[in-house]
């Protein structure tokens, strides 16, 4: 196969046969025989003089492949095939009791608790070997030096602490083998491409729109994950994205923007094409009437979260405060908030009909639709569990993996982390909510809106929210039975106890499937889903955005100005 | 390896910890790969004393071509560069310059460890970097302030084809975007001059130059995916037998790059070029901790003539027998005394000391310590040495020089530079940032892609009047050793790389040597030493180069600044100097890996 330059995607697809040729034959078993040789190797050797051994060892190799589809206005810009193999080591010394790990060492996060590194991809058994042994080497060196830390500082804080958790939960040894034919596809630019390009270019037909881009990623990961307890994993898995966003900005300078995400589990199995094409209208449309739109005013307001905005806002009130697994000690000893829900376990973080539990186990969610976060075993080859977090209101548990507390003394298989990420911690999968038989649909859900809104006062507006960032992207205000839309919605003083302000929820589940790049641990992202129905809230404070507005464009669009102005 | 910020802003920020300090090596996996080879070397011997200068290959930036079509993306983008121009104009303040620049990138890398592909991938970008100026050449929005940051200046994404409506799509945002930085920071500067005193040097802020008009055709690069997969496992696969050295890494990359450039002084210019790099690269702890790392690099501008699988085999061959050795060396003492540095290592030696002195924006900024700015026409060096920098020198002998190109980033054509002559400062490098008494770029402004272009070295050449045999400047170095009464003298047959501070108040030397050897005079063997270090005050040594060699080492390589790692080369004979300090390089506390190697079951013959 010959590279000409002027055929960049002749070439990915020239680089995909590269792993099966007669020369090299595949020996599908040469990870697992390295893995297998130099664990033995290391459990029963590696020791520095009078230094402990480890008490544990774990490797994790993943293969990634990703292909990336980038397109604006008609045009394709990117298109990208990557494939790494990187292993990340998992090892303790000490005991159960006292190891070296959940020990930040700097007094900030630590990312550098073990050891991961860029592997090759071939299957060649003794390269992969030599880069176990190295990698084992470092991180026994960093183990040593981290537990020896760890108890100096322990030490001096002895009296701070009042019967601390072990460092690591027990579990069972694990045989986890499986993949779906969907998680043995290879990676293509070329299958998301044609239709990014199709989807960018309806942009053309949209004149108040300043800039837009579509993206397409496909992503297939198979890990595999051997321990000194015994257990082997080899599993699969697989998601499709296909990103859609446009800005623009109001006569005012306004920043303004909208967005569409659609998730699979294979490009194959995303919507077709036209289905895509009438959403990313309306959310074209929606930008163009957004320019129009009138500014908030500072109120309290009753807010119904629909669509992907109800899955945001359970992520920023309850998913995020969901782990379990303790701060790490720290060498300082300070005492530092971590956000999460621990203190609240068995009180009420919400209304008597909400209630919400988290399963990996599950592949799709209502509907049939795909969800990101499903697995057989967590990052820390112990098996996903189903966890009822939230019963009638009540908080009953938290997430968390093999690093214990005193509340959760036993891993629930929620020990999550990047293949690049050092650190594990509780994590949702996929994180189901509902209302029970309260659930209202639409209609009913804006009667009740409305009738809050009533109760709480004349001015007290309604809106209605469908997309989420830091605030609202795409908002409505709800008066006399319409939707308008508005601009400058900043919604002030939400946290996790507001959800006891939900006073209703919707009858129709929405999956938000995401990569969770987690609260300021690791900086790879973790697949998750959240599974929601609308939620409305009362007595919500919110005012006009204060962000500077920036000068709109000084000239007009290339493009559009040669055009005449489309009707209006 | 340090991480380099990407925009304008942070460059500001940081300015403390990267903008002053340089280096220019290969610096580990993530630089690009250079190439040392010394092609006059094997011819070195009792050549005659000679002042000639190096067999080049020179390139006139407007000769030979020119004849290409132009592309028709490149067309969209000169249409929309004069719709802004027209369209700003009415604007206050109206634009007074405008440039897109766009870089069209195939790369394809591919690297392996230990005869295993570790990753293999093409990529193709094409980003668009504009360029927008208000006010005038006397004073614009560009002008260097200590309070008042540049703007990011990341490059967009354009499209890959010739799609006109998405191509000026793009250009019209960039635009819009830019002029507005642009206002902005020229009223801020404009506000800041009112009530600041003057600056040391007046000049402009931004030269005027004569626009040109080139357009190359495109020229593919063929490159068989596969075999160069199969060439990478190979070669690394020469590390399998070898238990002792810990990382090793050879890495392929091949880079074709078509450059538009379209600017509202009506310089347009469409230029293809090409690099091909295989870079070697290994390291081993030495049983006291010492961390040693070997690095052997070729590069091309292309297949033609590039090293073949059994050439690149001897490079991995030599590398691991320098580690080997390394680790058995002694480790070198702290020594004051006359040192001779073979060509390249000279090459990086001048690099470092006095090149990035000779950067035009070090003699005009105020972080800088200006230290040239006031020493035009005054002796720096001995009067057999001169300096000159040339971008226009394509080959020295065989060996494709890494600094060549037609055009620097801002269109300007490259020009010869003459920075020293017979010991005497004559000349700076100048991109279209003028310094006091020279107002004309001389086609230096250079830097990657996403960065405003600084002066730069592209192809640093030192030429000596007198030079000498290889064996007369070892019995020099030796003469000098008995005078000073010295052990031993020092030779530096390889160097890693170097940094070097210009700042105010810290200027700083600091060069990585590799291959030293401890040349006895007594007649023993030279003795290979490791972990040495040569420190010093920069001008001090280059007054004391005592000889030159008659035959010319190159070190072609990459070199990082403000303006991000370009490609670079620096040529020179090899050097006697008087003194030289030696450091010992920092150890590591470190021993080696606790548990043997895995068995070599599979390592190939």
């Amino acid at each position: 196969v010959r590279w000409l330059a002027g055929a960049a995607l002749g070439v990915a697809a020239s680089l995909a046969v590269t792993g099966v040729r007669a020369d090299h034959p595949i020996d599908d078993d040469a990870v697992r025989r390295a893995m297998q040789d130099e664990l033995a190797r290391s459990k029963n050797d590696l020791r520095i003089g009078d230094e402990p051994r480890p008490h544990y060892l774990a490797y994790t190799i993943t293969d990634l492949e990703e292909a990336l589809s980038v397109a604006s206005f008609g045009a394709a810009q990117l298109a990208r095939r990557e494939r790494e193999r990187v292993v990340r080591v998992d090892l303790r010394v000490g005991d159960a009791a006292l190891d070296n790990s959940n020990f930040d060492a700097d007094g900030g996060y630590s990312t550098s608790e073990w050891y991961w590194k860029v592997i090759p991809i071939d299957d060649d058994y003794l390269a992969l070997r030599r880069e176990l042994w190295l990698a084992t080497d470092d991180a026994y060196r960093a183990a040593l030096e981290r537990l020896a830390a760890k108890r100096g500082a322990a030490e001096r804080q002895a009296a701070n602490l009042e019967h601390p958790a072990p460092d690591f939960a027990p579990t069972r040894a694990a045989t986890i083998v499986h993949a779906s034919e969907r998680t043995r596809l290879a990676p293509d630019p070329a299958d998301l491409m044609d239709r990014v390009v199709k989807l960018s270019r309806l942009f053309l037909s949209y004149p108040g729109i300043d800039d837009s881009v579509v993206s397409g990623v496909h992503d297939v990961l198979r890990r595999r994950y051997l321990s000194t307890e015994g257990t082997w994993i080899d599993d699969r898995a697989g998601r499709a994205m296909v990103t859609v966003a446009g800005r623009t900005q109001a006569p005012d300078g306004m920043r303004l923007s909208n967005q569409s995400l659609f998730t699979a589990a294979s490009p194959r199995d995303l919507p077709a094409l036209p289905a895509m094409e009438t959403d990313v209208r309306h959310l074209a449309d929606t930008l163009t009437a957004m320019r129009a739109a009138p500014l908030v005013e500072t109120s309290d307001a009753v807010i119904l979260f629909e669509g992907q905005a109800a899955g945001q806002i359970v992520k920023r009130l309850l998913a995020d405060h969901l782990s379990g697994t303790p701060l790490p000690r720290s060498s300082r000893g300070e005492d530092r908030a971590d956000g999460s829900l621990a203190a609240r376990l068995g009180q009420r973080v919400g209304p008597r009909f909400l209630s919400a539990y988290d399963d990996p186990r599950e592949e799709t969610g209502p509907g049939g639709a795909f969800v990101f976060g499903g697995y057989r075993a967590d990052d820390e080859g112990v098996a996903g569990q189903r966890v009822t977090i939230v019963d009638k209101g009540i908080l009953t548990s938290l997430l968390i993996g093999r690093t214990p507390s005193n509340e959760l003394p036993h891993s629930n298989g929620h020990g999550r982390g990047a293949p690049q990420n050092a650190t594990f911690q509780g994590r949702i999968g996929n994180l189901f909510v509902s209302g029970g038989g309260a659930g209202l649909d639409a209609r009913k859900l804006r009667d009740k809106a409305a009738a809050v809104a009533r109760e709480a006062g004349p001015r007290t507006a309604v809106y209605v929210v469908r997309l989420l960032e830091d605030n609202p992207v795409v908002a409505y205000r709800l008066a006399h039975g319409r939707e308008e839309p508005v601009r400058g919605l900043v919604l002030q003083g939400l946290t996790p106890r507001s959800l006891r302000d939900v006073v209703a929820v919707g009858d129709a589940p929405f999956v938000y499937n995401f990569i969770d790049a987690g609260r300021g641990r690791g900086w790879q992202g973790v697949p998750t889903s959240i599974v929601t129905p609308a939620l409305l809230f009362k007595d919500v404070e919110v005012r006009r955005s204060r962000e500077k507005p920036t000068k709109p464009p000084l000239y007009a669009h290339p493009y559009f100005s040669s055009r005449p102005a489309p009707a209006p | 390896m340090r991480v380099l910020p990407t925009t304008g802003t942070a460059v500001r920020g940081l300015a403390a910890a990267v903008v002053i300090g340089m280096g220019c090596a290969p610096a580990g996996q993530r630089a690009v790969p250079v190439l040392a080879k010394t092609p006059a070397a094997q011819s070195g011997g009792q050549r005659a004393r000679s002042a000639d200068p190096p067999p080049v290959v020179r390139v006139e930036p407007l000769s030979g071509g020119g004849g290409g079509e132009k592309a028709a993306g490149l067309v969209a983008l000169e249409q929309e560069l004069a719709r802004a121009m027209a369209a700003l104009g009415q604007a206050k303040p109206p634009p007074y310059f405008m440039a897109y620049r766009v870089n069209d990138v195939r790369d394809l890398s591919i690297q392996a460890r230990n005869g295993a592909l570790v990753s293999s991938a093409p990529t193709h970008t094409r980003v668009l970097e504009t360029e927008v100026r208000v006010g005038d050449y006397r004073f614009d929005s560009s002008r260097p302030s200590r309070s008042v940051a540049f703007p990011g200046q990341e490059a967009a994404l354009l499209p890959r084809g010739d799609d006109e409506p998405a191509l000026r799509a793009v250009a019209w945002r960039e635009t819009d975007r830019a002029y507005k930085a642009a206002v902005d920071r020229y009223s801020q500067l404009r506000a800041q001059r009112a009530v600041k005193v003057d600056r040391e040097d007046n000049s402009d802020d931004f030269s005027r130059e004569r626009p040109v008009v080139f357009l190359e055709s495109r020229q593919p690069l063929e490159i068989d995916v596969p075999a160069w997969e199969e060439r990478v496992r190979r070669l690394s696969a020469r590390f399998r037998s070898v238990p002792e050295i810990q990382f090793n890494e050879v890495a392929f990359s091949a880079t074709n790059t078509h450059r538009w450039m379209v600017t509202s002084e009506g310089t347009m210019l469409q230029t293809a070029a090409a690099s091909v790099k295989v870079n070697i690269s290994a390291s081993t702890r030495a049983d006291d901790g010492m961390d040693l790392q070997r690095d052997r690099w070729v590069n091309g501008a292309g297949f033609e003539g590039f090293p073949g699988e059994e050439a690149l085999g001897r490079l991995v061959d030599e590398a691991i027998a320098d580690l080997r050795a390394l680790r058995k060396a002694p480790v070198a003492e702290p020594y004051v005394g006359p040192a001779i540095f073979e060509g390249p290592a000279a090459g990086v030696f001048f690099h470092e000391a006095f090149g990035h002195r000779t950067e035009g924006f070090r003699l005009r900024e105020d972080d800088e310590a200006q230290t040239f700015a006031r020493k035009m026409g005054q002796p720096l060096m001995p009067a057999f040495i001169s300096v000159y920098d040339d971008p226009s020198l394509r080959k020295l002998g065989d060996v494709e020089l890494n600094g060549f190109y037609r055009f620097d980033e801002e269109g300007v054509p490259a020009q010869r530079v003459a920075l020293v002559d017979k010991g005497i400062l004559r000349g700076f490098l100048l991109g279209r940032a003028p310094v006091r008494g020279f107002p004309r770029s001389n086609g230096h402004g250079r830097g990657r892609i996403g960065r405003r272009p600084d002066a730069r070295m592209a192809n640093l050449v030192v030429q000596s009047s007198e030079v000498v045999s290889a064996a007369e400047l070892r019995r020099r170095l030796l003469a000098e050793v008995g005078r000073q009464g010295r052990p031993y003298g020092l030779l530096f047959k390889d160097i890693a790389g170097g940094r070097t501070q210009t700042g105010r108040g810290s200027e700083r030397l600091k060069v990585q040597l590799v291959m030293v050897y401890r040349v006895w005079p007594d007649g023993r063997p030279d003795e290979l030493v490791r972990g040495a270090d040569l420190a010093g005050t920069p001008l001090t040594v280059l007054t004391k180069v005592l000889a030159a060699s008659d035959s010319y080492g190159v070190f072609n390589g990459a070199c990082d600044a403000r303006s991000g790692w370009i490609p670079q080369t620096n040529i020179s004979p090899s050097l006697l100097v008087g003194e030289v300090e030696i450091e010992r390089k920092a150890k590591g506390q470190d021993r080696p890996p606790v548990l043997p190697p895995p068995p070599v079951a599979g390592a190939l013959p």
